[in-house]
């Protein structure tokens, strides 16, 4: 009796999904309550530290943007940056990162109309595949980029031959390696929000599955896909070897050519590019916080009453049109 | 009075399964209206295990079945073969003699509500209710009115606007409840759809589903594992265990006349005690005579279910039984006692408490009772039968 139970709960899929969705919200509740986790000042300690560690390669490359040569500190380097005439090395990058933003649009558009789109269909349609998906979904990260590229030489050979020689072609390559990151995010939103019961009440209530993906999953999936769009857009904006292996000139492989002849304009670089990543990483993540929870606990909450409730229906759908446009 | 007992449980027994089959084979499409629902021969196989063996149920127009067992017993897979989430490996389903078994399920026309989580997260509860009517291409004004009425229905019209992420438990339900009745479905399915709520709550809302059901006249499937939630709202009761229908009838039928151990022991309480059939076919239970619902020869050793609304103890000082422990349920007490090895159990009013460890005689009402035989396995056990079997005789 005991082996047929275990037996169908984990064969019959919807049991499986609420195993493993019992086990996100134990996660959620057994979270460090507030009179076992470290105190204040622990806290503090590590967070400082947590900081120092990540802002002082920043801080060594601002110090290092304003010394001369001659031992001294100077803004020569920041101001040969702005000035009219512009070396040579400066035109060279504006172009690399002419192409690597090229690169990060069409690869964000193959996440958009290719990879998500299959990644949902196949989580929820087929929800055991999740266990050998995986795996393979390791392998981007497993095997080593210079492996990665003798593999993707004959690809890109043929690509150049019938597709493009054009450098947005290298999207094709970091769509792959974006791939785990984005299968971890979809796949984890899709267990949390329930997404195998929400895709058979649609169907239950006669939508297809083109309907069911559009106006019921996808939507409940916006977080996890400004998550995914930002880590494809920084993979795609940091990956050198690929690129460079394959003889490409993106942003990357030109800030190193540039640090072969002006290393204080490739440090000035750096940081210019590191600043502007974090300014948009806060709008993004801002735009992110400020959206309604995705799916309720349906536990004991605040229920808004007539005309208060309109207010906050409304100013949910105003929050969302506002991170679409700016997602936009 | 014993004999008839036996005989009537038979034919009632026999009444639903011969209504099953009959059914099963000869239904024929009587009117548009018509949404009854008829599992014939119904397998379903994962890999080389079979979940579903030969699965048949009859369910009319208008009818509430519960499929009611312990989990694992194949209860929801039944369902969820209906609803088409489960392609089903042999066999045929029909609703309103059609066939349904190969149309995907959108086109099966079945609402469904399932055990929780399951509203859409991204739209209002007005949207939820909606989302059906949108897919069939209501237009706008119309399928907003039908949506506000059905959430009328179920009491919560002033959250139309609201997510549903602000509703309770058992306001998700209701709203659940409501999409899935908006659309005017043939057959109403409902997946453990109490089981995350709290107590008073899902007492109330199946009481609300019963009578939703009731007033819209539709068909409906209720599968659970709670027996008093099933003997609450359903027409008739299938009980399941391992993949198959063990009994299926009126849920007082069931109770009283329960066709199989196992059926005696899931539906409702019972003491359970073992003793040996005496020679006229019935059995002794502290000193009482019972007849038995199922004929079993003389000296078989078996267990007996007793059913504590049955059973009244008075208290005296030469009682065969002593008191050990009672509990205050409310509207009754359940007080259990114990002597050489029998453990029974009383359910009285509160009133007239026998205190722990007080001396007890027992009275058992002679109604007939379901056994179920003991296979030996041991000497030891034999040796015992013999002894017990000298004493009841």
């Amino acid at each position: 009796m005991a082996g047929v139970n275990h037996a169908v709960a984990a064969v019959a899929s919807d049991a499986a999904g609420n195993a493993e969705k019992e086990e996100y919200t134990t996660i959620q509740n057994g979270a460090w309550s507030r009179y076992d986790r470290p105190s204040l000042a622990a806290r503090r300690i590590i967070l400082a530290l947590f900081f120092l560690l990540v802002a002082l390669p920043v801080i060594g490359m601002l110090y290092f943007s304003f010394r001369s040569t001659d031992g001294g500190m100077t803004t020569s380097h920041w101001a040969e940056l702005f000035s009219s005439a512009a070396p040579r090395a400066l035109r060279m990058l504006n172009r690399g990162l002419g192409n690597s933003l090229a690169i990060v649009l069409v690869t964000i558009a193959i996440e958009y109309v290719v990879v998500i789109p299959t990644l949902v269909l196949l989580d929820v349609r087929f929800p055991r595949s999740r266990r050998w998906m995986r795996v393979l979904m390791l392998l981007p990260i497993a095997i080593p980029a210079i492996i990665l590229v003798v593999g993707y030489a004959p690809v890109f050979s043929f690509i150049y031959q019938w597709i493009s020689t054009s450098q947005w072609t290298l999207a094709f390559a970091y769509g792959i390696i974006s791939l785990p990151f984005v299968y971890t995010t979809i796949e984890a939103d899709l267990m949390g929000m329930n997404a195998a019961t929400l895709t058979q009440a649609a169907e239950s209530l006669g939508a297809g599955w083109l309907r069911t993906l559009w106006s019921v999953l996808l939507p409940g999936l916006r977080k996890s896909i400004v998550s995914c769009t930002l880590i494809t857009a920084a993979i795609s904006l940091g990956e050198f070897t690929i690129a460079s292996l394959l003889n490409r000139e993106t942003l990357q492989t030109d800030l190193i050519v540039i640090s072969q002849s002006d290393v204080y304009l490739s440090v000035v670089v750096t940081l210019i590019i590191l600043i502007l990543t974090f300014v948009a990483l806060f709008l993004v993540s801002g735009a992110g916080a400020q959206r309604r929870p995705g799916h309720g606990t349906g536990g004991r909450k605040r229920i808004p009453q007539g005309q208060e409730a309109a207010e906050v229906a409304e100013a949910a759908g105003s929050a969302d049109v506002s991170d679409e446009s700016r997602h936009a | 009075m014993f004999r008839m007992n036996r005989a009537m449980h038979k034919a009632i027994v026999q009444k639903g399964n011969v209504m099953t089959e009959e059914d099963a084979r000869g239904r024929t499409p009587q009117n548009e209206s018509d949404a009854g629902v008829v599992f014939a021969n119904v397998t379903k196989s994962y890999g080389d295990r079979e979940v579903l063996h030969s699965f048949n149920l009859s369910i009319g127009q208008g009818e509430m079945v519960c499929l009611l067992g312990p989990s694992g017993c194949g209860k929801s897979t039944a369902l969820r073969c209906l609803a088409g989430f489960e392609l089903i490996s042999g066999g045929d389903i029909t609703i309103g003699g059609r066939s349904i078994t190969r149309q995907p399920p959108r086109k099966r026309g079945i609402g469904m509500v399932f055990q929780h989580y399951s509203l859409f997260p991204t739209m209002t509860v007005r949207d939820n209710v909606a989302f059906g009517l949108k897919v069939s291409r209501v237009g706008k004004d119309e399928r907003n009115r039908r949506a506000l009425k059905m959430l009328e229905r179920v009491g919560l019209a002033e959250y139309a606007d609201v997510f549903p992420n602000r509703l309770s438990g058992g306001q998700q339900q209701r709203v659940a409840l409501a999409r899935a009745l908006v659309t005017n479905p043939r057959v109403l399915l409902l997946d453990e759809p109490l089981s995350a709520l709290d107590a008073k709550i899902r007492v109330q809302l199946r009481d609300e589903i019963r009578l939703l059901q009731q007033q819209l006249g539709i068909t409906a499937i209720f599968v659970t594992h709670d027996q008093e939630e099933a003997l609450a709202v359903a027409d008739r009761i299938a009980i399941m265990h391992d993949g198959a229908i063990e009994q299926i009838g009126r849920p007082q039928d069931l109770y009283e006349m329960p066709a199989t151990a196992f059926v005696a022991d899931f539906v409702g309480q019972s003491s359970v005690v073992e003793t040996v059939v005496a020679a006229d076919g019935t059995v002794r239970v502290c000193g009482q005579t019972l007849p038995l619902l199922v004929h079993l020869p003389a000296k078989t050793l078996v267990k007996v279910f007793i059913r504590p609304e049955n059973v009244v103890f008075t208290e005296s000082p030469d009682g065969e039984c002593t008191v050990e422990s009672a509990s205050y349920l409310g509207s009754f007490t359940r007080t259990t006692a114990v002597a050489d090895g029998v453990r029974i159990t009383s359910q009285h009013a509160p009133g007239n408490n026998i205190d722990k460890g007080r001396k007890v005689h027992v009275s058992i009402r002679p109604e007939p009772v379901m056994a179920e035989r003991i296979e030996l396995r041991w000497a030891q056990d034999a040796r015992t039968v013999k002894g017990d079997g000298d004493n009841g005789a």
